[in-house]
């Protein structure tokens, strides 16, 4: 390093070749990245419709900003349902398809399996789906007559004729529902952005869940394959090391195995929590937000305010917003697995 | 091995320099003739593209201006990234609802009035693409919501089609069969909305200035819809498996529906041996009423070649084009005068036609769309038994003033 360095300084008019020879790159990252970002934050500070040219918008502070965190209506309560809705998407999809990856890694990378190349693919296989075409084959496998009703009505007492993607009840208000409590207790009427705290407790509906059990199940294969690649990074003398020493099968796995993994589970759990705060494709195909806006999701939100409600600015505004809980999660995330380290 | 590295960012800035240089427009109205005009449209289905197809070969054949027309999906956002980029289409389909979000944008020029005989075309449509005094274009046809029944079912359950809302409840219970309903409807406003307007009900007063939500007439006609629902002899689509009231129908998961004249295309390409037929609402405490929805060609304000594309719409809009368009593709002319020609070769929808004189439109204005999709929530909600009416009613009258104020 020291030598480039040394080098550079003494051919001084080789870093302007330097800099002509990244100008293409940096110039596309300018035009297609930093600009359409400043851009962006620039208008979320406007009134804009996004049916005229932007010439035609009108500046309005930090209003949309206001209108989603702090002025009560209805722009805010939907804001608050979309983060309330994601929230439980991210906290169910990330750790379940973090672990079942890691599994799954771990079994493909195991000595004694037979015809790893068959199940490495058969694993990854639903990551390389169309996620549109997958979602609309979950809509029919989740439909009234769809195969999980026919599997669940054979498999249970009963006919099991739950109409998934149109259940709106939350999972812990069905839990508290069968021990009885079925609607908010006085001391929870209290209301967190327009939403009372009863609401925000209501965890994933049937519907969201059914959208996380899809997302789960296509992005795990990606992450195996991260998982593989960490795993098969691992020198295998530190594991025999460890085996004479006396170590048994979880031992190794746990002291030698998971903490020489923690760089890829980093990595894993940044991504999860990237994608899963993004989620739009499989709700705009499967739900639309719906039932009773319990799919509703930040990135969906953008789409609809701004394609829809002819509100761009406030699209631009929630997309700001998005990004610094995004930051916040991916922060947190850094902060525990470093104290745990 | 230089001029290779400078190639893209010289292009990018070329890029650049063009579309900033296109932003100038003018209010010139260009010339009537000779010129090359784009249309957008959308498709509803394969009898609509053929229809339009062959008007604008027709009118390319007069040899005044040259048509291309760009059938798209995901409609809405192309057409908006056009106007975003300030270089429309000259002429394109606005769908009733988007109109007052357009004429406020400023994208629309008002030439409602510049076609010809414009007092033919029915009064609520022209007040559906009206926005703050102005008429801004022509509505090119237009649906209206009827009950549509499955004749062979009625027959056999010796049921006739409903003419009140008792009835209607009658009905429905008795042709509703263990884990089936009699009727499905999808859970919107833009199919309940009948039920609120047949009870003498809306969402907002007239000219959109107050939220009416907090009525005994909106009370009333949620509690009876559902009701309905609750006794289980109504039902939404998607609860008996179905995507829309038609499906429903067509498969057999319901004997009656509410739809507009777009079942008509659907259930001969979907369901061409089923046998139904097309009554009018059955009417409610304060009479006949239901919705009517439209689409216009709206002419760009930024377009180049106005008169040329004004002329073109003066075409499409004519009687004789009207007729041959609406002719296979079964949405209803929007001139009054065509109505008694349309009926003569589909007597059987008759029942659409006559909902043009009770009508209402279901058209806002800017920023109307979170309420009516709050409303919508709330709908989803009553149909699924989790909300009551009281709750709905509230939280939509309070979304929209949040909107009205």
């Amino acid at each position: 390093m020291a030598l480039f360095r040394k080098r550079s300084r003494i051919h001084g008019h080789q870093s302007l070749a330097g800099w002509l020879f990244v100008l293409p790159a940096l110039a596309g990252l300018g035009v297609f990245l930093l600009a359409p970002i400043l851009m962006a934050f620039w208008v979320s500070f406007r009134e804009w419709s996004a049916l005229a040219p932007l010439d035609t918008s009108t500046p309005i502070g930090v209003k949309n900003y206001h209108d989603l965190l702090i002025r009560s209506g209805i722009v805010q309560t939907d804001f608050a349902r979309s983060l309330r809705n994601n929230l439980y998407y991210v906290l169910g999809v990330v750790p379940a398809q973090t672990a079942l990856a890691f599994f799954l890694a771990v079994v493909v990378n195991s000595k004694l399996l037979k015809g790893k190349a068959f199940f490495r693919t058969a694993f990854y296989f639903p990551s390389v789906t169309s996620s549109i075409a997958v979602a609309f084959i979950f809509v029919f496998l989740f439909s009234p007559s769809g195969v999980v009703n026919v599997l669940l009505s054979a498999l249970l007492p009963g006919v099991v004729e739950t109409v998934w993607l149109n259940e709106a009840d939350g999972l812990i208000h069905l839990a508290l529902g069968w021990v009885g409590v079925d609607s908010a207790p006085g001391w929870m009427g209290g209301k967190v952005m327009g939403l009372s705290l009863w609401d925000w407790l209501s965890g994933p509906s049937v519907a969201m869940s059914t959208v996380m059990i899809l997302a789960i199940w296509t992005t795990t294969g990606t992450f195996m394959l991260m998982f593989l690649a960490g795993l098969q990074n691992i020198p295998e003398e530190l594991d025999e090391a460890a085996l004479i020493d006396g170590a048994t099968g979880r031992q190794r796995f746990f002291k030698v195995t998971l903490p020489l993994m923690r760089p890829t589970l980093f990595l894993v759990l940044t991504l999860g929590i990237i994608g899963t705060w993004q989620v739009f494709d499989q709700i705009y195909a499967m739900t639309a937000g719906g039932p009773q806006k319990t799919t509703l999701t930040p990135s969906y939100l953008i789409y609809r305010e701004g394609f829809e409600n002819s509100a761009m600015g406030r699209a631009a505004a929630i997309a700001f917003i998005l990004f610094v809980v995004i930051l916040l999660f991916t922060g947190l995330q850094r902060l525990a697995l470093r104290r745990n380290g | 091995m230089g001029t290779r590295q400078w190639r893209l960012p010289a292009a990018l800035a070329a890029l650049i320099l063009l579309g900033a240089s296109a932003c100038g427009g003018d209010d010139n109205q260009g010339n009537q003739t000779g010129a090359n005009l784009q249309m957008y449209a959308f498709s509803s289905s394969a009898a609509e593209d053929a229809a339009l197809n062959a008007a604008i070969a027709a009118y390319n054949k007069l040899g005044r201006n040259t048509v291309r027309l760009n059938i798209l999906p995901e409609y809405d956002t192309a057409l908006q990234t056009a106007l975003a980029g300030g270089q429309p289409p000259d002429v394109f389909y606005v769908n009733d609802n988007k109109l007052p979000d357009l004429a406020r944008a400023g994208a629309l020029e008002p030439i409602g009035d510049k076609v010809d005989n414009p007092d033919d075309f029915y009064e609520s449509l022209r007040q559906s693409f009206t926005f703050e005094g102005a008429y801004y274009c022509p509505p090119k046809d237009f649906s209206t919501l009827q009950l549509i029944y499955n004749v062979d079912e009625l027959a056999a359950a010796g049921v006739q089609p409903p003419k009140t809302w008792e009835e209607l409840t009658a009905a429905a219970q008795k042709l509703t069969k263990p884990g089936r309903p009699g009727l499905a409807i999808n859970p919107e406003f833009y199919r309940w909305g009948v039920f609120l307007a047949q009870a003498g009900g809306w969402p907002t007063n007239s000219d959109v200035t107050k939220m009416t939500m907090d009525t005994a007439q909106v009370r009333q006609a949620l509690q009876y819809v559902a009701d309905l629902h609750k006794s289980g002899s109504a039902a939404t689509a998607a609860a008996v498996g179905t995507g829309w009231g038609g499906e429903a129908l067509g498969k057999g998961k319901a004997a009656m529906t509410i739809e507009g004249n777009w079942i008509v295309g659907a259930m001969k390409a979907d369901f061409p041996n089923l046998k139904y037929a097309v009554a009018e609402l059955p009417a409610g405490p304060s009479g006949k009423a239901t919705m009517a929805f439209s689409v216009c060609y709206g002419v760009a304000k930024a377009s180049k070649n106005k008169a040329a594309a004004i002329d073109f719409v003066k075409f499409l809009t004519s009687s004789e084009q009207q007729l041959a368009f609406t002719k296979d593709f079964p949405v209803m002319p929007s001139r009054k005068s065509l109505s008694e020609q349309w009926l003569a070769s589909k007597p059987e929808l008759r029942a659409f036609v006559n909902g043009a004189a009770y009508a209402k439109k279901a058209v806002f204005i800017p920023g109307f769309a979170p309420v009516v999709d709050s409303m919508n929530d709330g709908i989803q909600g009553l149909a699924a038994g989790d909300r009551t009416v009281d709750q709905v009613v509230m939280a939509t009258q309070q979304a929209g003033q949040d909107v009205l104020k």
